[in-house]
């Protein structure tokens, strides 16, 4: 049989399973005698081997097997699992997850590290050395010798199984039993005790039978065997000729009708064609929408209507489908979080609240790298030794909490820990040093946003655990490329707090069209409060929100790097007709001053690649209705961007 | 008519597998269960002609669903599925009355063999 076409499944079930093994060793590190956790590593290991074996991925199934055996005495015995078990089961995970990599880059896996196997098979010697003797269970038909009922005939059986069979022991078992059926088994040789080791010395065993069913009956138990090389029944004395009592067994009578399965298992690949495909109709719905405003006509205008409810319907139950509960990626934080703890010396309980919440599958995915990041940091940087921890007046065992609330449009993940807290000053004197520009009174949080800036770090030297892969700059800017936001809040001594908010979907959003320098641009909807005319935008650049913050009317082109509006205006008073007041943390922020105001339109959004993010303040491209390409503007690095322009120039445009 | 299997896995994986093998030899895949409670319930429903059933398995193990099918309906057909290492399980299981065993990894001959064979045994 062809396995390659189960190579997906067998993956996505492996990885599945590795998961769960992986929260189950975290629990069981905390309580090492903790029952149904013990079973249910034994049942992942168990599955594992199974499924790696039938794709012809011995080395992995040969790993698999050495540490389910491992598993057997424990489960056995109730017997805790110490601290080298466990991290030697957390070991052999790794190698799993290893080997699932080589499974998907087309290869065979590897074999395990030796000294994971043999350290696997030391305990396991140990442990047999320990065992109590395997007894016979009490009341055991057992016996080479059993009462013989004089009344009946007995028969001599010889059984021969067959060079194949991978289970002989099994095979004569199974034999004897159904044997057991048809009548009284007086004897086995070896016996029931040898047979249940396991092993059969040369694949022979014999039985003597007491039954009354007749020769045929016996023949026909071999019969229906498989992994039969010979056999041979004799009577021992003369037979009394009887009647066979066959019988036949009434079969129950055939229920009609199929058992339909409540769910399938799609591929994602599916799943995105989907969204892209709703996607592209919700464009060619704006695109209609725009044709019947212009040929002003009605009727059609009212089928896209009808039609526009239709698509947004099929839109959100596809966008239902492809959420995924948030603990797919919280799940194997608790591991993560304890190797760093124990290679620092550290002492850290991490929790995770609201892990239920369900959030597209795309966003899940690509939170992974920033959360694992963010995690690292808190235990590395965040949470202080257990001693200094005592000195601080704080429990040595240091907190991280991840918390994800939902709500209908957002969702928002907190990484908290109780550990020392940022010194702001100490970033202020980092950032001069490594002369990252800055303001000239930076308030605390904007000495604190410093730590987002590329390549800032306030350590000298890296450190093993967070001085490689991204930095906190790779996380906001993956975090806005996801058309979120993430902030941080630290009270010195008493810990930090990361804040990530992000939208629900990747895909579909609300914009804002508009003109600007003669190209149009989108703005996401939610981050605009309103849209004026041009005079209303320079009254509310000179009143200020509230006095502290400065939001001025700004040219949008020329913040952009286009040609500087008094050259525009000469060109044509019409140039800037309208302003777009943008928010950030629910305050009026900025107006925008642009030439017009397009219109209202939802986009589905595509990523942007680094490269373009890096030209200007995007985070995003869409292609309008009429296939129409335009860049969706990054509101806070255009804040950003305003700010520092008008720090340069006090009296702004 | 073809005979209908009732296939008890907890891997998706393994059931794919077996329902390939019996659906090319023109068995009728009655249905699937996960766990042993879904294949006591299942079978009472659907009292197939065959059930493969895996021993290893959350909420119930094959061992104890197999005692329980069997006290239910004493003719029924149950095919162990196991692995390399499990002997004692299978034995179990053939004490609780299992029919036979196949071993993974699955080779189809094998499986078609083992319960054809095991259907002529109960039949």
């Amino acid at each position: 049989m062809d396995m390659s076409k189960y190579k997906s499944l067998f993956m996505s079930d492996t990885t599945e399973h590795l998961d769960a093994l992986e929260a189950d060793l975290v629990q069981i590190e905390r309580d090492p005698a903790d029952k149904s956790r013990i079973n249910e590593v034994f049942r992942h290991m168990h599955s594992i081997k199974g499924m790696a074996g039938s794709m012809g991925y011995d080395e992995m199934a040969r790993l698999a097997h050495r540490l389910e055996d491992m598993m057997i005495p424990h489960r056995q015995h109730e017997k805790p699992l110490s601290g080298d078990e466990i991290d030697l089961l957390l070991r052999g995970l790794d190698e799993f997850r290893n080997q699932l990599d080589q499974v998907r880059d087309g290869k065979v896996p590897r074999p395990a590290h030796e000294d994971l196997l043999v350290a696997a098979d030391k305990i396991l010697r140990g442990a047999q050395l320990q065992a109590p003797p395997a007894g016979e269970p009490p009341g055991e038909p057992e016996g080479e010798c059993r009462a013989v009922d004089g009344t009946m005939p007995v028969f001599k059986i010889e059984l021969v199984i067959s060079a194949q069979s991978g289970t002989p022991a099994v095979r004569a078992f199974l034999a004897y039993r159904r044997l057991s059926e048809t009548g009284k088994v007086i004897e086995v040789v070896p016996g029931l005790a040898q047979l249940r080791s396991g092993h059969l010395e040369g694949r022979l065993v014999r039985f003597r039978l007491a039954t009354d069913r007749g020769l045929a009956e016996i023949k026909r138990v071999f019969n229906t065997l498989v992994e039969v090389e010979r056999f041979v029944v004799e009577p021992e004395d003369a037979p009394a000729d009887r009647e066979q009592t066959l019988f036949e067994k009434a079969r129950s009578p055939l229920k009609t009708g199929r058992q339909k399965s409540d769910t399938v298992r799609v591929q994602t690949e599916l799943l995105d064609f989907f969204v892209d495909s709703i996607g592209e109709l919700i464009t060619l719905r704006s695109h209609f929408e725009q044709l019947a405003e212009r040929i002003e006509a009605p009727t059609l205008r009212e089928g896209v209507r009808r039609l526009g409810k239709v698509v947004r319907r099929l839109h959100d139950r596809v966008m239902e489908i492809r959420m995924v509960p948030i603990s797919l990626l919280t799940q194997r934080l608790p591991r993560v979080c304890r190797d760093i703890a124990r290679s620092r010396g550290k002492q850290v309980q991490f929790e995770v609240e609201g892990e239920n919440a369900e959030l597209d599958r795309a966003l899940v995915e690509a939170l992974d790298t920033p959360i694992l990041h963010l995690l690292r940091n808190a235990v590395d940087h965040g949470i202080e030794t257990p001693d200094q921890r005592r000195r601080g007046g704080k429990s040595p065992l240091g907190k991280i909490k991840l918390a994800v609330k939902r709500s209908a449009e957002r969702f928002e993940i907190v990484l908290s820990d109780d550990g020392g807290g940022i010194d702001a000053g100490l970033v202020l004197s980092r950032a001069a040093e490594m002369n990252i520009p800055m303001s000239e009174n930076p308030s605390p949080s904007e000495a604190l946003a410093m730590i987002f800036r590329p390549g800032f770090s306030t350590r000298t030297g890296a450190t093993e655990i967070s001085g490689r892969g991204v930095g906190l700059d790779a996380v906001k800017m993956e975090v806005e490329r996801m058309g979120g936001r993430v902030s941080v809040r630290s009270e010195p001594g008493l810990g930090t707090s990361f804040v990530l908010d992000l939208p629900l979907t990747l895909a579909i959003l609300q914009v804002l069209l508009v003109e600007s320098g003669g190209v149009l641009l989108a703005l996401p909807a939610s981050r605009v409060l309103k849209v004026t005319a041009i005079d209303e935008g320079r009254k509310i650049a000179s009143h200020g929100s509230d006095g502290s913050t400065i939001d001025p009317l700004i040219d949008l082109a020329e913040l952009l790097g286009g040609v500087p509006a008094g050259q525009r205006q000469s060109e044509g008073e019409e140039a800037l007709s309208e302003s777009v007041v943008i928010e950030q943390d629910g305050q009026a922020a900025l107006a925008l001053a642009v030439q017009h105001v397009a219109g209202h339109v939802e986009v589905v959004l595509k990523g942007v690649g680094s490269l373009l993010a890096r030209l200007g303040p995007f985070n995003g491209t869409t292609v309008l209705g009429d296939g129409r390409p335009v860049l969706l503007l990054d509101v806070d690095a255009v804040i950003t961007r305003a700010h520092s322009a008008m720090r340069e120039k006090p009296n702004g445009s | 008519m073809a005979a209908r299997v009732l296939i008890v896995d907890d891997a998706v994986f393994m059931r794919n597998t077996l329902k390939e093998i019996f659906t090319a030899q023109g068995f009728e895949i009655g249905g699937e269960a996960a766990n042993g409670v879904e294949a006591v319930e299942k079978y009472r429903e659907l009292k197939p002609e065959i059930t493969t059933m895996d021993i290893v398995m959350p909420f119930k193990n094959g061992i104890e669903a197999t005692r329980e099918i069997l006290k239910e309906d004493p003719n029924a057909t149950i095919v162990i599925c196991s692995a390399l290492g499990q002997e004692s399980l299978v034995m179990e299981a053939i004490e609780a009355g299992a029919t036979d065993f196949i071993v993974k990894p699955f080779k189809a001959e094998n499986v078609t063999q083992v319960v054809k064979k095991a259907m002529a045994a109960r039949r």
